[in-house]
């Protein structure tokens, strides 16, 4: 009944492909409309497609198979399309389209306008690929692509060096995380016979035993917390502000980086049939409060903005992680909807500083920049947990699912609790540097309100940001009732049940919210001086916030530097002594001079010939010793 | 027959053609000391023959083969030297590496 | 033994050596009518390629006919051991013999084709370049098709000696040079230590035959088999060297870097092909009672080449250097299907097929941008090559991601293969160091991508690529992709490739 369901991924593929080869003569703004189309064409048909899943209730979905690949190992071109592929497709091309639409106005005067829709169409097919993908092998490829997306987006502006270092950053990353997924993958196979998710899910229970379970679970949560940006590897994110701020709502807030909650979502029978779950919520709880922790002293508006991402991707970690997968699709959505909005207002922002990121330059703009301001301060109220705004509904499921959970979930509940006072600070804190008090400009820059495709976007987010989480409130379990189909064959944790107790909870957390609030309200209302003042008061603590805990210092001296260490001398030292070649050696002083040659020229073959002698001895000794031969 | 005798003169002809492969610095030194590990091989699959007998005498045929290829590939050997000492004025083996980047 | 056992003639089956008989007899006229005759230098191309085109065509005759085998009843035995064991079992027609030849042929087309340019520039010897080449593929041909040592080593030999005059042919250039002697030097040390082996060997199970050796393995327990094991261990080094795994691989780089850039990427993988077409007929024909024992090495020897070859290739400057390193580590890769035995010939071949293209086709886009007939290629050639070269730096950029492994590529369903039959053999940790690898080595690939299409073009112009090359390229890319999106029926094809 859904077969043209392909139609979702094809739609902005086809924009990508149409847009590479036709994009220079296109040109602006005709290049940018197509883009935005091609999203918006993804969405109707995602829209149209989950209307049998609205109209009936229990409606499972189906597999559409476009093409057999590889049917062997169950690695074939399909579409899984069920409420929670629905969900996602819709978020993804919804929040998408705005964001495209908004890079018209954005990206307006870049010499390479073309390309960057071209990137972004690439984006939204390889995540619609990741998202709807009916098995691991297409998971797996949307996972690749995206990064690769990812990578090509922050590194736009290529010709900027911090640009470059960061796409790299992003780039290794992820791969650590990727060797995770890929090993998880590859145990997955070989207890299945298949990668197919109908042959997977089902039979869980009967091929899986607990501790196998537990270590797919593990290896997978390596896999997201590399594209979730959760700890240890939450690192790449923060430097990935340095692409286009569009970017940044699109893929380092509202989509990419929600893979991971997906994937564990997707695989929640594998979760729920080991014990790798609660380290999920673990980490996901750790990051929440560190990465919010780093968040309150931060001067850079979109620097903010990512570790408060990182931050609130900890809050879905913990929710999927305890089983409250429902709760945790549910805020991943609230958050792209009020997360996208707050990057595309300080990308609106920027725009009309003429490209300045720091809040200390800011303040004062609420008068030049009206819908910019107020789109933000509802963001910035919904991200606080402020009711009856979106983020209130799905923060709140969250920490209800933590404390029902009880044990370790009460510490997880209190983490979740301070981290939620924590947002509230900083973020207010943020509007207020950036919207009130004394104007801090710099000489001659002259702030505006952004053109009407910049701000159309923040106004249809700011709407969802309010009313979004009216999907699924204790009293009108809509979104629920949507998604439980998807999580038929797993155990769903939910808050506590009663009115009361929702109350209650919901008081406590609300109470956070508003004292956080409120202290920055309080403070940062005021002229500089008492921020700063205030700032003082927390002594070195604030400026290893600012510093970000030197966590990159950290990495690298303790990773990067002795692993280039370790392959250079590889190169040089041990090969050059052992087997080969002081290959750059050699080549290098060839380059400077002759004169260094000279000192370098050992015996080359005769090297070789040494290595090649202490391997075959080591290999006959082995093989004797092994095959009993003495 | 004892073949052991035979295997132990093999052998140690196979280690001095390796040392000589290893120590010696003029090419074509170099290229005999591959002869001498060839030779080893002859001596080992004539006694092997000579001690199992079997009926297509492999081994002395294959000893056969091994000293034409040998021929072969000392021929290329020299041609290959040649070349480079043209190039170069120089048969030692520890200065071809000029080039290594 | 009489005189009469001896003068027996051989059970003779032409059909089995037919594409060999091609080249070989193809290469001598080559010779022998450039000297009378002195055709056009285009003249000896085609006459090149057609002559790997009708060799081609009898590997696909062959093809049909092990199809043809493979049905025969009880009845028909004596017949199918005439067929299928010509030569007194000295030459073996069977699918792994035929894929073997497939692979050859179409790197040597292929590698003919995108080198061209070298041929042009040796002028008056553009015919002896022709010919060994031929001569060359002839040699790892008999490796992939014999089952008898004796033809394992003349094929080496052959194969071998026609590449290491390859590697100095453009004689007056000084890294060339080298390269041949150093390939020469060490290229006979191994085959020396192949052939101990193979006597070895010989005094231990009594046969050069690989099947009577399985006979007699099968039929004999071994209280002492030290001698047998040395040869064993003294063969896989030969071929270890021959494929460059580590810790044999010393020359490869060095060789990849100074042989003229038109030939060096069809050097590298008919040297693998032939390498690993022995290696398999050799460990699972002969001594497949003894995995146990060849496994756990095997899966060493392909742990160090990944680990090494990929950490090393990061460092590299060079592309053809660091090209060269990633074979180590592609060796590695290979060598992972090796470990899980007969089971994984299949996996083995596939991997083999698609990233022998891969090497000559990445080759032919480092010799079409720094020259065919040049030493190294280091990577400021490369910088912005998409603007100055857009569609050498599309083939290669396709290449590359297939060498990466990224999914939709031949790559990534080599790589799968190989990997799942090690973890099913047992090896986990393997798969794991593997995946590990894999995981480092997209690092050096993507630094070239990145160099070609998001840095700053440098000022020389790329003489753009004659047809011969762009088509060899284009061809080269183009398998990669689509093995990659249908992988089915090469995967079948390599399937039935298991030696008999």
């Amino acid at each position: 009944m859904t077969d043209f369901v392909w139609l979702v991924i094809a739609f902005p593929l086809a924009g990508a492909v149409l847009l590479h080869f036709l994009g220079r003569r296109l040109g602006e703004p005709l290049a940018g409309i197509i883009g935005t189309l091609a999203a918006a064409a993804a969405f109707v048909v995602a829209f149209v497609a989950a209307l049998p899943f609205i109209v009936e209730e229990g409606n499972h979905g189906e597999t559409v198979m476009l093409w057999e690949w590889m049917p062997a190992i169950g690695a074939n071109l399909e579409i899984t399309w069920d409420p929670l592929a629905a969900v996602m497709a819709l978020i993804v091309t919804g929040v998408g389209s705005l964001i495209h639409l908004f890079s018209v106005g954005y990206m307006h005067g870049d010499e390479r306008f073309a390309r960057f829709f071209t990137y972004l169409n690439l984006f939204l097919a390889s995540m619609l690929t990741l998202v709807l993908g009916g098995n691991f092998a297409m998971v797996f490829l949307g996972w690749e692509l995206v990064g690769l997306c990812s990578y090509l987006l922050i590194s736009f502006w290529y010709t900027k060096p911090s640009a470059a270092a960061a796409g790299k950053k992003a780039f290794v990353v992820n791969r650590i995380g990727d060797f995770g997924f890929m090993v998880g993958l590859m145990l997955v196979f070989t207890n299945f016979g298949t990668l197919a998710f109908d042959g997977i899910f089902e039979r869980v229970p009967e091929i899986l035993d607990g501790s196998t379970a537990t270590a797919i679970g593990l290896l997978f949560l390596v896999g997201a917390a590399g594209k979730s940006a959760q700890i240890p590897l939450y690192v790449w994110l923060p430097d990935a502000m340095e692409g286009p701020t569009p970017v940044s709502a699109l893929i380092h807030a509202a989509t990419m980086v929600t893979a991971g909650v997906y994937l564990v979502a997707r695989s929640a029978t594998i979760f729920a049939a080991g014990d790798a779950g609660i380290v999920v919520a673990v980490v996901g709880a750790l990051t929440a409060l560190w990465a919010a922790s780093i968040a309150i002293a931060q001067s850079d508006i979109k620097r903010v903005l990512a570790y408060s991402t990182v931050s609130q991707l900890g809050y879905m970690f913990i929710a999927v992680g305890l089983g409250g997968y429902i709760a945790g699709i549910f805020h991943l959505m609230t958050h792209a909807f009020f997360k996208a909005l707050l990057f595309l207002g300080s990308g609106s922002v920027i725009h009309g500083m003429h490209e300045e990121q720091d809040m200390n330059k800011m303040g004062g703009l609420l008068e030049k920049m009206p819908v910019t301001g107020v789109t933000m301060g509802i963001a910035t109220l919904a991200i606080a947990g402020i009711p009856p705004l979106a983020g209130f509904w799905s923060k709140d499921e969250i920490l209800g699912v933590a404390f029902e959970y009880g044990g370790v979930g009460i510490v997880l509940w209190v983490i979740g609790l301070v981290t939620a006072l924590i947002t509230a600070f900083y973020m207010t804190r943020q509007w207020f540097m950036v919207f009130t008090g004394e104007p801090r400009w710099e000489e001659g820059v002259d702030p505006h309100e952004s053109p009407r495709s910049m701000t159309v976007p923040l106004i249809v987010l700011a709407v969802l940001s309010v009313g979004a989480g009216f999907l699924n409130t204790p009293f009108r379990l809509t979104l629920e009732h949507f998604l439980e189909p998807s999580f038929e064959l797993v155990k769903v944790a939910h808050p506590p049940e009663g009115l009361g107790m929702f109350a209650l909870l919901a008081a406590i957390s609300v109470g956070a919210g508003i004292a956080g609030a409120a202290m920055a309200g309080f403070v940062y209302s005021r002229p500089r001086e008492i921020w700063e003042r205030f700032q003082g008061g927390f002594g070195g603590l604030w400026e290893a916030w600012q510093a970000a805990y030197r966590v990159d210092d950290l990495y690298g001296a303790t990773i990067v530097t002795p692993g280039r260490k370790l392959s250079e001398r590889m190169a040089f030292d041990f090969d050059a002594g052992g087997i080969d070649g002081f290959v750059n050696g050699v080549g290098r002083a060839v380059r400077s001079a002759g004169a260094r040659t000279r000192v370098l020229q050992t015996g080359l073959v005769r090297n070789y010939g040494v290595g090649f002698v202490a391997g075959l001895l080591a290999v006959v000794i082995w093989l004797v010793i092994a095959g009993g031969g003495v | 027959m004892l073949v052991n005798q035979f295997l132990i003169v093999a052998a140690l002809l196979f280690a001095m053609g390796t040392y000589g492969l290893l120590v010696r610095r003029n090419t074509v030194m170099i290229l005999l000391s591959v002869e001498l590990m060839l030779n080893a091989v002859n001596i080992n699959l004539v006694a092997f023959e000579a001690y199992l007998r079997t009926s297509e005498a492999i081994g002395q045929v294959f000893s056969l083969f091994v000293i034409t290829i040998a021929a072969a590939e000392v021929g290329i050997g020299l041609a290959i030297v040649l070349m480079i000492f043209r190039n170069r004025q120089s048969a030692n083996v520890d200065e071809y590496n000029l080039m290594k980047f | 033994m009489t005189f009469a056992q001896v003068l027996t003639p051989p059970s003779v089956g032409w059909i089995a050596i037919a594409p060999e008989i091609v080249l070989g007899v193809g290469a001598a006229l080559i010779l022998l009518f450039d000297v009378q005759y002195k055709p056009k230098r285009t003249h000896l191309g085609l006459a090149t390629a057609a002559i790997v085109a009708t060799a081609f065509a009898f590997a696909i005759v062959q093809y049909d006919r092990v199809q043809t085998l493979s049905q025969a009843t009880a009845d028909q035995a004596a017949d199918f051991v005439a067929t299928a064991f010509p030569f007194d079992a000295m030459i073996v027609l069977d699918a792994n013999a035929v894929f073997g030849r497939f692979a050859m042929l179409l790197v040597t087309g292929l590698g003919l084709a995108a080198g061209w340019r070298l041929f042009e520039r040796l002028g008056a010897r553009a015919a002896e370049g022709l010919a060994l080449m031929l001569l060359s593929a002839t040699g790892f041909m008999f490796m992939a098709s014999s089952t008898h040592l004796m033809m394992v080593f003349l094929g080496l030999e052959v194969g071998s000696i026609a590449l290491y005059v390859l590697a100095g042919i453009t004689r007056e250039r000084t890294e060339s040079d080298e390269a041949a002697i150093k390939y020469f030097l060490l290229g006979s040390v191994a085959s020396a230590v192949f052939i101990y082996g193979v006597a070895l060997t010989y005094a231990g199970s009594g046969s050069m035959n690989l099947l009577e050796i399985q006979g007699v393995l099968a039929r004999n327990i071994f209280t002492r088999p030290a001698v047998l094991l040395i040869g064993i261990a003294l063969m896989v080094v030969g071929m270890g060297f021959k494929v460059s795994a580590a810790p044999f691989h010393s020359w490869a780089p060095d060789v990849y870097q100074g042989a003229p850039g038109g030939i060096v990427g069809y050097m590298a993988a008919a040297a693998k092909i032939g390498g690993f077409a022995a290696l398999i007929r050799i460990l699972f024909t002969a001594f497949p009672d003894f995995i146990s024992t060849w496994g756990p090495l095997v899966a060493g020897i392909a742990a160090l080449s990944m680990l090494l070859g990929s950490t090393v290739a990061l460092v590299q400057d060079d592309i053809r250097r660091m090209l060269g390193y990633s074979g180590v580590a592609h060796a590695g890769f290979i060598l992972t299907g090796v470990v899980a035995g007969g089971a994984g010939t299949g996996e083995v071949w596939f991997y083999l097929g698609v990233y022998t293209v891969q090497l000559v086709g990445a080759f032919g886009v480092v010799a079409a941008v720094t020259g065919a007939a040049t030493s190294g290629a280091g990577i400021d050639a490369f910088r912005g090559l998409s603007k100055r070269a857009p569609f050498l730096a599309a083939t290669f950029t396709v290449l590359l991601l297939g060498m990466a492994g990224l999914p939709l590529t031949s790559g990534f369903v080599a790589k799968f293969g190989v990997f799942t039959e090690a973890w099913q053999a047992g090896y986990e940790w393997l798969v794991i160091v593997a995946v590990l690898a894999s995981v480092i080595a997209f690092f050096f690939y993507l630094r070239v991508i990145v160099a070609m299409y998001m840095e700053e073009p440098v000022d020389e112009a790329v003489a753009p690529p004659g047809i011969s090359v762009r088509a060899s390229l284009a061809l080269a890319s183009l398998i990669t992709i689509v093995i990659g999106i249908v992988p089915g029926p090469l995967l079948s094809l390599a399937g039935e490739a298991s030696p008999l």
